[in-house]
């Protein structure tokens, strides 16, 4: 049988994170994360395999996600205004990385779909493999919304991204 | 497929052993515009990684998450006296079974007990189907092609993507809300999935998986295996077959109550 402890302790920085991605608040990812551990708490007994207990964390937060999410908003999605000029975070923040802030308002204007698989690519470095067998999705359609969901991101953090490299390098 | 796409989904750490990845970045090598662009996606791969990975979840939520082992012991124990003693009706029917299996080995090997050959290509099937579908849920993060909270609009949503579709449901299905349906294929056929909010609620839910009943199954025979309430992956399932297509139910979490949702 898994220990809860130590399954605890090696997913849950990613999960939040995950959460965090996925809904966008702290309060909420928070709730995600502590429904998800309480059922597995209850569950652990049937979960035997570290493998699937990293696949079943996540499918259970992301349900739990769905559910409450869909029932409340219907899912608004926002469009991602790639010509959006009132915010241009290259000048908002000085250091030489991306801001998680900027970086955490570009994913979550992404439609659910891109964000969900650009947030498991980043986060938990699933495969692209990994992600189709997850989400159920033919490959070619995992590949074709990491590719948008990066094109996005990229037009919208480039000018911190160069500036970062430049520097550095 | 377009092989910026391949390239967007290149993983520094998964890509050894994956011939699609080695061709593109082949093609890439060979291609100094390609090759600058994937490297530029890269520097922002590395990038966004460190970013996200740097960002903690707030201090105390370890802490928080921890009690609820000490919580589910709490109500594992409560529960345990009924589990002791079902472990001990469990323990007497397994060697009773296990003794009548040895008095009747002969037959059973020999397929003499009436029907049973007739029927075990419909047995491992309708158990391949139900164990495939309660896999499903276990592992799979289920994304749905169509969202609605009324039965009829799934039905049409089904109907018009030529997909398989519920004429009547049992009373139970029908008092719950639809979240949405999806469509995929399983073994080459077709299945299509309708999620109900479970009564339990707080999230759970109620998975139906609908397919056709094939030629070389037995469809009266299937319908009695499916009322039977089977527990697998930790969830509990149950079905029925109605006018040439098998029925699943798969509860989304072991909480999910099927018992009387078929009454």
């Amino acid at each position: 049988m898994l220990n809860f402890e130590k399954t605890a302790k090696a997913y849950y920085q990613k999960l939040y994170a995950f959460a965090y991605h996925l809904c966008g608040n702290q309060a909420d990812a928070e709730d995600l994360t502590q429904h998800t551990f309480y059922r597995l708490a209850l569950n652990i007994h049937t979960l035997k395999k570290e493998e699937k207990a990293r696949s079943w964390l996540y499918s259970t937060l992301y349900r739990k996600f769905i559910d409450q999410h869909r029932r409340i908003v219907k899912f608004p999605t926002v469009e991602f205004d790639e010509n959006d000029s009132t915010r241009d975070y290259s000048e908002e923040q000085p250091e030489y990385t991306i801001d998680y802030a900027a970086l955490t308002d570009c994913i979550r204007q992404l439609d659910e779909p891109l964000r969900v698989v650009i947030t498991l690519f980043y986060i938990e470095n699933y495969s692209y493999k990994e992600i189709a067998r997850m989400l159920d999705l033919p490959i070619g359609t995992v590949m074709s919304r990491l590719y948008r969901a990066k094109t996005k991101l990229h037009k919208k953090l480039t000018p911190s991204l160069k500036t970062a490299y430049v520097v550095q390098n | 497929m377009n092989i910026k796409e391949t390239l967007s989904a290149f993983h520094p750490e998964n890509h050894e052993d994956d011939p699609l990845m080695n061709l593109a970045i082949e093609e890439a090598e060979k291609d100094p515009e390609l090759l600058r662009w994937f490297t530029e996606q890269l520097e922002m791969d590395n990038a966004i990684r460190e970013t996200l990975h740097a960002q903690k979840p707030p201090e105390e939520l370890l802490g928080k998450l921890l009690q609820y082992q000490d919580a589910a012991e709490e109500k594992r124990k409560l529960i345990s006296p009924f589990f002791r003693s079902t472990l001990q009706w469990g323990a007497i029917a397994a060697c009773l079974l296990i003794t009548t299996v040895f008095a009747f080995k002969d037959t059973i090997i020999n397929n003499q007990i009436l029907g049973y050959h007739a029927s075990l290509s419909s047995i491992e099937k309708h158990d391949d189907f139900r164990i495939a579908m309660a896999e499903f849920v276990d592992t799979t993060i289920i994304s749905l092609d169509f969202l609605s909270e009324g039965h009829n609009e799934i039905r049409q949503w089904l109907k018009e993507a030529n997909q398989l579709s519920f004429a009547t449901l049992p009373d139970g299905l029908e008092a719950l809300d639809t979240l949405g349906c999806k469509s995929f294929k399983w073994q080459d056929q077709s299945i299509s999935l309708i999620c109900f909010h479970s009564n339990e609620g707080n999230g759970r839910i109620v998975h139906l998986f609908i397919k056709e009943v094939q030629p070389t199954e037995d469809a009266e025979f299937l319908d009695t295996q499916y009322a039977s309430l089977q527990t697998l992956y930790g969830r509990q399932t149950k079905g029925w077959v109605t006018n040439g297509k098998h029925y699943i139910l798969v509860g989304s979490d072991p909480d999910v109550d099927l018992t009387d949702i078929l009454v």
